[in-house]
């Protein structure tokens, strides 16, 4: 009987609002790896609906999915290992949402893996491709930019590396 | 989709994506915009990144051809085909002898007149080690030499120990500090060892690493110079060693430890040694690494995942072992397998070897 009262009594639930109306309703224990929300529950703010004026459905879904993931209840370290692949996975414009979100939310870990993921994603990549994903116009005049090239050779090797034959 | 708001990022978090970046990355990402440069360039930013990979591991291959020129090696997604690439010092002339080591990315090497260059072979910038005033006369005398980084004072040492070839009481213990461009005597070793010939120091745990026999009864050791206080220690070899013949012995570092490799030619065995927690007998671990045909024995490099690892094989091939499976694989470079003598291994990094200077180290590079 006590088990059964205590378990009913520590479950409190939470709602969140994205910036596009949408409303989740989440366990507050999932809900306050959020360090923001955290402070809000604890700042008495919870009881109404909390609203994400920043973050957008589509990456609350994210989040709140990462979130009941890395919960301390649920999931395996294994589980944990391949939904943190898969998630990582998503293109780099929703993985930068999500970054957005996160350092928003305060949330360390997913902000740690969406960092580490971006930079694997464009460590490869040009320039000229960099400028497009961060929505970068280049202030550079061509000349600028040519003394900048030349100043790091090295680093505009790598792909015209050599082969010894 | 939604639209990136990638724009509008805080602009620590660029900053924290950028300092993962490879230091390739970074050197490219410069002529992104004038505020990506400001990023990049920061000497802050530039010892960030540095203590972020500083803890990574050696994924580089540094090498003196036949021909006496450096080259580099890369390994890309494929282990089994890397890309070599020749390295071009305008001022220097060519004439390489021997890579001694490598710390954070900056390597010493020497050449046919044994002037020794620290350098940076990613960021092709270099800096000579004048020559000590007291340095031993190079014709009879035997030495080891040794490159690492000293966390305490953040600077770099080229650590020589020196003696005349039949004087086996003095050896000679000199220390030349990058950051400060002085040598220093540091007295004669205080133990009685003796030193291998022309080795080159094994850098672990911010100590430089030899091995060596000790009086009265030749037994085996391995003796450390601490970088920071700069004194000697005595580690302990595997019990099982004891006895051994001592000769055939390697003392290497991989994935942050001290090894040690003993190579049976003869029957084509090799007890690879690990010492798992540094300066702890009982952490020794043995394994075994069998059918391979060997002439010398061979060297780990650096692991390029979690299982496979680059081997030099006989002093002059490199392959890949895949330590899970037990198999190995001759690999390739540039499509072609090629003899690779006086190999080591190296990160990649944007230190400058020009410590303590107007760069302090974290100037552009």
């Amino acid at each position: 009987m006590a088990e059964a009262s205590s378990s009913i009594t520590e479950k409190f639930f939470l709602t969140l609002k994205s910036s596009d109306g949408d409303e989740f309703v989440l366990e507050e224990s999932i809900a306050i790896q959020s360090i923001t929300i955290k402070n809000m529950v604890e700042d008495g703010c919870s009881s109404s609906v909390i609203p994400l004026s920043k973050v957008d459905t589509e990456t609350l879904i994210k989040v709140i999915e990462y979130m009941k993931m890395h919960s301390s209840t649920s999931s395996n370290e294994e589980e944990i290992e391949n939904f943190d692949k898969k998630f990582v996975s998503n293109s780099i414009n929703t993985i930068l949402n999500i970054l957005e979100a996160a350092n928003f939310l305060d949330i360390n870990n997913l902000l740690e893996l969406c960092a580490e993921a971006v930079a694997n994603r464009i460590k490869n990549k040009t320039p000229e491709a960099v400028r497009k994903i961060f929505n970068i116009t280049s202030d550079f005049t061509p000349e600028e930019e040519a003394e900048i090239r030349n100043e790091t050779p090295w680093a505009f090797e790598g792909n015209l590396d050599h082969s010894l034959d | 989709m939604a639209m990136s708001k990638a724009e509008y990022l805080p602009q620590e978090i660029i900053i924290d994506i950028l300092s993962r970046l490879p230091a390739k990355a970074i050197g490219q990402f410069r002529c992104v915009s004038k505020q990506w440069l400001n990023f990049l360039s920061d000497p802050q930013f530039i010892k960030f990144h540095h203590t972020i990979h500083s803890h990574k591991e050696d994924a580089k291959l540094i090498f003196v051809s036949s021909s006496a020129a450096l080259h580099t090696i890369t390994f890309n997604q494929n282990p089994h085909n890397a890309i070599s690439r020749n390295l071009n010092f305008p001022q220097l002339s060519h004439n390489w002898v021997k890579v001694v080591g490598s710390s954070n990315g900056l390597v010493l090497v020497e050449n046919a007149e044994n002037i020794k260059y620290l350098i940076n072979p990613t960021t092709l910038k270099y800096h000579r080690i004048p020559n000590f005033h007291l340095a031993l006369p190079v014709p009879g005398i035997f030495s080891m030499c040794g490159l690492g980084y000293d966390f305490a004072s953040d600077d770099y040492k080229v650590v020589t120990l020196s003696r005349y070839k039949r004087d086996l009481d003095n050896i000679f213990v000199d220390v030349y500090s990058v950051r400060m461009g002085l040598w220093r005597r540091h007295g004669k070793l205080p133990v009685d060892h003796g030193v291998p010939i022309g080795g080159s120091g094994v850098l672990v745990n911010g100590a430089l690493h030899w091995l060596a026999r000790k009086s009265p009864y030749y037994s085996s050791v391995i003796v450390a110079f601490d970088l920071n206080d700069e004194t000697f220690l005595e580690l302990p070899v595997p019990n099982a060693l004891d006895d051994n013949n001592f000769v055939l012995c390697d003392l290497v570092a991989f994935r942050g430890c001290l090894c040690m490799l003993l190579n049976d030619t003869e029957e084509n065995k090799i007890e690879f040694w690990m010492m798992k927690k540094y300066g702890v007998e009982e952490s020794w671990t043995k394994r075994r690494i069998a059918g391979l045909d060997l002439v010398h024995g061979l060297v780990p490099f650096c692991s390029i995942s979690d299982d496979d690892v680059v081997l030099n094989v006989d002093r002059e091939k490199l392959i890949v072992y895949n330590m899970k499976e037990d198999l190995w694989r001759d690999m390739k470079v540039g499509g072609i397998t090629a003899k690779f003598e006086r190999t080591r291994s190296f990160m990649e990094s944007l230190v400058s070897p020009m410590l303590g200077k107007d760069t302090d180290g974290y100037g552009i590079a």
